[in-house]
């Protein structure tokens, strides 16, 4: 946890049949990721993942970086600027911006986000995680 | 409920929650998180508070189908244990249209059913609007 200039990175395939479970597991059934004809009509013209799905993968990364920390003291800020469809490879990416100690705490922000194989950033934003100098 | 039409500062109905172990495991499941965290100490994942706290809340009220999720800011305090009751409140912090969309902020608070704060956040939806001719 000393050096977490950048976090591990976290890779997902994003399928269809992922997105199902997840509007089940969150009864969110927003045809926009559901329906495959309504979606056509949509200005995505295709189902999209849901945006806490995607969102899912940061935190696990923050998770992965900082445990219980990330759960206690976690902060994000996130603009989701692009549609994740199913079938996309999503990456997740943070680098750690500034540390900031206090007496007995230190506050890292990092800037974190999600971008496809295209290379394309579909979410962007910044996490904060305020670990206890107990060492 | 129409959630279009509620007025800024319109507080909805606050609900209660729980997360038992069949919720959280098909909510791993499905965003394939295998963290040990949560299988070793029974811990719910914060981005589940998150999600399913506040569909909790809007259980029941409409949002036109198409809305897109747009921008989301989270605070977490303190861990919830899978089996944790939650109350979860919603607070509509702007609505407004802007060109052919609807912007409708969400203000949402997670505290444990003895008060203490367990995770705060904000929530932007861009609710597509009808063309006008």
């Amino acid at each position: 946890m000393e050096n977490n200039t950048r976090l591990p990175i976290i890779v997902k395939k994003v399928t269809q049949e992922q997105v199902h479970r997840y509007a089940a597991a969150s009864a969110d059934f927003n045809p926009i990721h559901v329906d495959p004809q309504f979606a056509a009509a949509s200005s995505f013209g295709r189902p999209v993942a849901h945006g806490m799905l995607v969102l899912a993968f940061l935190s696990e990364m923050m998770t992965q970086a900082f445990g219980e920390a990330w759960l206690t003291t976690g902060k994000l800020k996130v603009r989701l600027k692009a549609p994740v469809f199913p079938e996309a490879i999503v990456e997740t990416f943070g680098e750690l911006r500034s540390e900031e100690r206090q007496e007995k705490t230190r506050e890292l922000r990092y800037a974190v986000g999600c971008r496809v194989q295209t290379g394309e950033e579909v979410i962007v934003g910044e996490a904060r995680v305020t670990l206890s100098d107990t060492v | 409920m129409d959630l279009e039409t509620l007025p800024q500062g319109y507080r909805l109905q606050p609900a209660t929650y729980t997360f038992t172990r069949e919720l959280v495991k098909a909510y791993l499941d499905a965003v394939q998180d295998r963290s040990p965290l949560y299988g070793k100490s029974a811990l719910v994942p914060p981005m589940a508070v998150a999600a399913l706290a506040m569909r909790a809340v809007l259980e029941g009220a409409r949002l036109t189908p198409g809305t897109v999720h747009a921008a989301q800011d989270l605070e977490f305090a303190s861990p919830v244990s899978v089996g944790e009751e939650v109350v979860c409140s919603v607070t509509v912090a702007q609505n407004s249209v802007r060109r052919e969309w609807r912007f409708l902020v969400l203000e949402v608070s997670v505290n444990s059913s003895r008060g203490r704060s367990l995770m705060q956040g904000k929530t932007t939806l861009l609710v597509p609007q009808p063309a006008t001719p």
